[in-house]
């Protein structure tokens, strides 16, 4: 129990004023001579203990009237908080889910508008000397103000500017960060406002802590859930963006696989699918229905002119959630994807006995003549040629059984140590790292240079096997990721690798392997036949055979070509993941060595500016940092002051921000009795709709005894009245 | 003096006359009713002759008619006696000027007699509290009206009331039958006055009680808080009216019924006077209900 305003207390004192009256008006009289007494000590005899009982009933009645009078003033409370204010000032903490759900349609309005609205009038109804606290909630939550808590005017200002995220959802943040809010406040009358469509997904991810954490809010303040946006929005979105052919290069047309997903509960029909690079060249397709949980995938091409980061915009029709309609992607164009091809077997009597020689035919598939056009220009030495310098312009390198080093001595027919040195710089910069086994692979002697010293093995090799022709291994398409690079040999005609005949491999220990480490493909009797490692920026992919037909029949299948190109690929587009991100990743740049102490901004989707000021050190390397990306779109870093930009844009680096679509997978909402029994405590549930009058405070007016105390004085003033009346003694 | 005998209550009351409504006794011949038949002016009746009657009161019409033999008896008119009973206790103390009980009953008084003896009939005061303390011997001389006024002007409230006692002692003092006209707010024990009543209506007087009280005494109008100091009795109270008035006026109410059933009983007139209306109206209307009643 509390008092809202107990200086009123002192109003009890008035009990005392009837007393005090009683006392005042007995000393108070007129004599009067009188003759007939015995009739007055007849009426006094007979009357004398009704009388009391009376008078007794009606000081009682009138001083307990005025005592309970005074309470009602005080207005009892029975919020039972500690603080140290008094008053019925509240401390409110309002959560406004800013996930891209939330950007639902909602008859005619968002649901974030309806939060604003409902928040707005949240702040509107708080009573004098209130706090307010803003918190943008997805999966973080932001601290958004008023800096003085008690500014509700920036408070309002603050809950307008709220902008939608294209972040998905948990409550368990925003969740946290109100029990901190809530702990700093002095008010003993505490709330706490979360004002949201429930996504289902916000209760579920993390929902033993989220349960934990709101009752913990619960035993402080009361708990408000505003729901906002009864209707389910049909939803269609931009999955992905997926290329079709090989290296991206300047001068072609290139296919993608559009990805789009009806994530809604009604057939979506009549839909409209475009892709265009850097805003440009838009080429569209249709698509008549789509039903509910259903992907397509829908092939168009783009037009590659120059070389670079490019931005592909893949994009549907609009519907009732427009966040996600919108997909971008980073690609790098290149004119010639440069790769260094070290040739540990080389043979130039007969060439066709070297390692790389259906190595270097499956990188340049067109007739000679054509080779110094050709957008894969590989460049091929022995291992005892390379030497790092040579890395420094290629895009990736490609050890073809070349033998390691056994020391730190170079050796001839081996890869130089300081090569080998290089080499996991070069990865680590962004590069790609294509390691095929052989004869002169030797097990430990790799695993020592490139496992355990470098780190660039996927696994350590413990040891070779040996396989009959008669009963060759063959690669099991089954076993790959269909996550993976590889998910296209799950599928004809490239699932013929099944018949590749491998006769002898590396055996990779995966026991002891890394976290980033991964076997994409496995041969039938579940050994690895091909594993990657994420190294830094870069990747190593790892083939347990060799590339030519000592070891296995591959080269001279179907497959290998496609294989050969689908892993440069995917080696050289490994350095894209740094420039696509999801929605609340932070971007992350390596600016070249020589950018020494320039100066970096970066311009997001809105085109607002932020100074990133110069690199900072990690490693050794310089590195820009930006984390605000709750926004998808595509970001910019540029130099800082803006310097005039080339034709090309090549300054600019890209980064693609997507929608983190985990929150469209599933746009279920709990309902109020589902999120009760979660809770397992009770929580006052209101709806954020075209009727705000929920909001007015209500349920705070509801804690006060002020209105059943002030309905008892009517009855007790009703009761003295009729007493009185029948006493013969009124007012 | 003359003060007492307001002349618009002295027309009215001449007007009517105060006549003996019951037997009385006279020492002349005067206007009321002799108890003694004999050679009355006045026939009342005829009885059977019984040996020893006197024949010169036969009545030959009736013989002649009926062969029956009857006496004819008659009332013999005299002048009757007034006596004036004045209660002068200090509870006729209450009340302001003309509605101060003892002022009004001494109005009445001074009329009282002033129309006995203007009529040539007796009238005689006696002024009392818990003992006689005054007395004019009844006369019809006029003179004898000034020395009951003179006495009535002198006469100042004190002791307490006992009535009782001096109406059985007043019948025994007085044996020739009369009127006897008791002017008291009669606050005292009703039982003994009733049988005081009864003694002096056995006694052959006619007896009219004027049963003087002031509003207050009738209303209990009081309001706020009163002390009320006994004027008889030693006795004071501290109340609000307000809460004892429903009882008061039950007891009140009561002890009139009580006193009004007992005069009723001995046949005695009872008149309540409320000394906030005016005595000519009251008294007025006394004597014209009087009248009527002897003519029935």
């Amino acid at each position: 129990m509390s008092f809202l305003a107990p200086l009123m207390l002192w109003g009890v004192l008035a009990a005392s004023v009837p007393v005090i009256i009683h006392f005042f008006f007995r000393s108070r009289y007129r004599r009067v001579p009188w003759a007939a007494m015995k009739f007055l000590l007849a009426s006094i005899e007979q009357v004398s203990r009704r009388i009391k009982f009376q008078e007794l009933l009606l000081l009682i009645t009138r001083a307990t009237l005025l005592a309970l009078l005074a309470l009602a003033l005080a207005r009892l409370s029975s919020t039972a908080r500690k603080g140290t204010v008094e008053g019925d000032a509240v401390d409110a903490v309002l959560a406004i889910d800013v996930s891209y759900s939330m950007g639902a349609r909602d008859g005619a309005v968002t649901r974030l508008d309806r939060a604003r609205a409902a928040a707005l009038a949240v702040i509107d109804h708080l009573p004098p000397h209130s706090t307010v606290q803003v918190v943008a909630a997805a999966d973080r939550a932001i601290l958004l103000g008023p800096a003085a808590a008690s500014n509700l005017e920036a408070a309002r200002e603050t809950v307008r500017s709220l902008e939608l995220s294209h972040l998905a959802t948990d409550f368990l943040p925003a969740a946290v960060e109100a029990g901190r809010l809530l702990d700093r406040g002095h008010s003993p009358n505490k709330e706490f406002y979360l004002f949201s469509d429930m996504h289902r997904p916000g209760w579920e991810r993390q929902a033993s802590a989220l349960n934990a954490k709101l009752a913990e809010i619960g035993r402080k303040a009361s708990v408000y859930l505003a729901r906002c946006g009864t209707r389910e929005p049909r939803n269609v979105s931009v999955a992905g963006i997926a290329p079709q052919s090989g290296i991206p290069h300047s001068g072609e047309r290139a296919g993608f696989a559009v990805l789009v997903r009806n994530s809604g509960t009604e057939p979506a029909r009549d839909l409209t699918v475009s892709l265009e690079v850097d805003g440009q060249g838009k080429e569209t397709q249709a698509i008549l229905a789509l039903a509910p949980g259903e992907t397509q995938a829908v092939t168009l091409t783009a037009r590659l002119q120059k070389a670079g980061l490019r931005v592909l915009t893949a994009a549907v029709t609009s519907d009732e959630l427009e966040a996600d309609n919108r997909f971008h992607q980073v690609i790098r164009v290149r004119d010639q994807a440069r790769a260094l091809v070290v040739d540990g077997a080389p043979n130039e009597l007969k060439p066709e006995l070297s390692a790389t020689f259906y190595l270097l035919h499956s990188l340049r598939p067109v007739p000679e003549s054509a080779w110094g056009s050709y957008h894969i220009q590989p460049r091929t030495v022995a291992s005892g040629d390379a030497f790092p310098a040579l890395l420094g312009e290629m895009d990736l390198c490609i050890l073809a059984n070349a033998a390691l080093p056994e020391s730190a001595d170079a050796a001839p027919g081996m890869l130089p140590p300081e090569f080998v040195d290089r080499l996991e710089g070069f990865v680590r910069e962004g590069h790609g790292l294509l390691i095929f086994c052989g004869s002169r692979v030797l097990p430990e002697i790799a695993s020592r240079a490139l496992y355990d010293g470098r780190g660039l093995l996927p696994f350590r090799m413990s040891g070779l096997e040996n396989y009959p022709a008669s009963t060759p291994l063959r690669p099991d398409p089954l076993t790959i990721d269909p996550k993976s690079f590889l998910a296209s040999f799950r599928e004809e005609p490239l699932s013929r690798i099944g018949q590749t005949s491998v006769q002898q491999i590396a055996v990779l220990d995966e026991a002891r392997g890394p976290r980033e480490s991964r076997v994409v493909l496995r041969y039938a009797n579940g050994k690895a036949a091909v594993a990657t490692r994420r190294v830094g920026a870069g990747q190593v992919i790892l083939i347990t055979t060799s590339p030519d037909p000592r070891w296995t029949d591959w080269p001279l299948r179907h497959t290998y070509l496609p294989f050969v190109h689908v892993a440069m690929s995917q080696l050289l587009s490994g350095e894209m993941e740094t420039h696509n991100r999801i929605a609340g990743d932070s971007l992350r740049w390596h600016p070249p060595a020589l950018a020494g102490s320039k100066v970096y901004a970066v311009l997001d989707p809105s085109g607002k500016r932020t100074r990133l000021g110069v690199p900072e050190r990690v490693e050794g390397r310089p590195v820009l940092t930006h984390g605000e990306t709750s926004r998808a779109g595509v970001y910019r870093i540029l130099p800082d002051p803006p310097q005039p930009p080339r034709e090309d844009g090549a300054q600019d680096i890209l980064f693609a921000v997507a929608p983190n679509l985990a929150e469209s997978e599933n746009l279920e909402v709990l309902a109020d009795r589902n999120i009760d029994e979660r809770l397992g405590f009770p929580v006052h549930h209101l709806t954020a709709g075209d009727d705000l009058s929920a909001f007015g405070g209500a349920e705070r007016l509801r804690r006060e005894w002020t209105l059943w105390l002030l309905l008892v004085v009517l009855l007790l003033v009703l009761f003295e009245t009729v007493l009185a009346w029948y006493c013969g003694r009124g007012w | 003096m003359a003060a007492y005998l307001k002349p618009d209550v002295i027309a009215r009351a001449e007007a009517l006359g105060l006549r003996a409504r019951t037997i009385v006794e006279g020492m002349r011949v005067g206007d009321h009713k002799s108890p003694y038949h004999g050679f009355s002016v006045e026939f009342i009746q005829h009885r059977e002759y019984v040996p020893g009657d006197d024949i010169r009161h036969l009545d030959w019409k009736v013989y002649g008619r009926s062969d029956r033999y009857v006496i004819k008896q008659f009332e013999q008119e005299t002048n009757f006696v007034g006596h004036i009973l004045l209660d002068a206790s200090r509870s006729m103390l209450y009340g302001e000027g003309d509605l101060n009980k003892l002022e009004y009953a001494k109005l009445l008084a001074a009329t009282l007699s002033y129309v006995i003896i203007q009529q040539r009939d007796s009238a005689g005061l006696y002024v009392f509290d818990s003992a006689w303390r005054r007395q004019v011997p009844p006369g019809s001389q006029p003179g004898l009206i000034q020395e009951i006024l003179k006495t009535l002007e002198s006469t100042e409230p004190r002791e307490k009331t006992s009535i009782a006692p001096l109406l059985h002692e007043l019948a025994e003092r007085v044996r020739r039958r009369g009127l006897v006209f008791l002017v008291s707010d009669c606050f005292d024990e009703v039982p003994p006055i009733l049988d005081g009543l009864q003694h002096l209506r056995f006694q052959g007087h006619e007896v009219v009680i004027f049963h003087v009280l002031h509003p207050d005494e009738i209303g209990f109008p009081f309001d706020g808080m009163v002390k009320f100091e006994g004027v008889e009795l030693p006795e004071h109270l501290l109340t609000r009216p307000r809460l004892i008035r429903p009882s008061y006026l039950r007891n009140l109410e009561a002890y009139l019924k009580q006193l009004q059933a007992g005069c009723e009983a001995n046949r005695c007139d009872y008149v309540l006077l409320d000394t906030s209306r005016p005595l000519g109206e009251t008294l007025t209307a006394y004597l014209a209900r009087r009248l009527r009643i002897r003519r029935i």
